[in-house]
């Protein structure tokens, strides 16, 4: 893939991302006495609800705002691969062990069931993984080429 | 500029899908009754009368007492048909539905 294509390729993942996070972490926020309840019933979380149903929305838009920063992607991409990690794992539990209850998951997102979430969740982790690896290359494709240039 | 556009385009769209969810305030859940349990036992176990102590009823989990920990029930909650009508638990055959608050 070339340079420019791949430049293209990951801005359209950050803006999805940015997309999902500050649509996810505004709709958890606009409904956080909902998110608390809910996150209160999983058996995972119980007692933490209160502290997680704060920390998840600001993590997410602390991530939204890395992948805004076209400086800070590359940490942006890291952290959306790691939350998107930990909520697939979270969804595995819960489809494992608590399918009778419902999503803690923000806005439309919510309307899905355990297992279209956890489909939807893989596709992120994929994108996020993907975008990863393309920032990882391109930032090592500039610093070889810098490298290589010869003073005139 | 041009580095930001799809960026400022994404949270255009983001606020304006908020603005078109509907977002209940009040969460469709079971009311459960929440016990304090005493004396040790694991999750899936049974549960004595005379070592759950009722806290509250609600869809959300209250703190408990003592709950630092991870392997023994510290707060369990319990459906209406295992509870009697004095807020205790029916009989010694109760299994918690949920045990968010555990202890050592």
């Amino acid at each position: 893939m070339k340079k420019v294509k791949k430049t293209v390729f990951t801005d359209i993942i950050s803006a999805l991302f940015i997309l999902l996070f500050v649509y996810t972490a505004i709709t958890k926020l606009i409904g956080h006495e909902s998110f608390k309840a809910v996150l209160s019933q999983s058996p995972l979380i119980g007692i933490k609800a209160t502290i997680l149903s704060w920390l998840l929305p600001i993590l997410e838009l602390f991530t939204a705002t890395l992948l805004f920063i076209p400086a800070m992607r590359k940490w942006g991409f890291a952290s959306s691969l790691i939350l998107m990690l930990i909520f697939t794992g979270y969804i595995t539990y819960m489809i494992l062990f608590a399918r009778h209850l419902p999503c803690s998951c923000g806005g439309v997102i919510s309307l899905m069931t355990w297992s279209q979430h956890l489909i939807f969740n893989i596709f992120f982790t994929a994108l996020a993984a993907i975008a990863l690896r393309l920032t990882l290359r391109n930032k090592l494709f500039i610093a070889i080429n810098r490298n290589s240039r010869t003073p005139v | 500029m041009k580095k930001y556009f799809s960026g400022i385009v994404a949270i255009f769209l983001a606020v304006s899908f908020c603005a078109f969810t509907s977002i209940k305030e009040k969460p469709e859940l079971t009311s459960l009754y929440w016990f304090q349990i005493s004396n040790q036992y694991t999750p899936g176990e049974t549960v004595d009368q005379a070592d759950a102590t009722f806290i509250q009823q609600s869809p959300t989990a209250p703190s408990g007492i003592g709950c630092t920990g991870s392997t023994y029930d510290c707060v369990a909650g319990f459906n209406a048909n295992q509870v009697n009508s004095s807020n205790q638990l029916k009989n010694n055959s109760q299994v918690p539905i949920l045990v968010p608050g555990k202890k050592n």
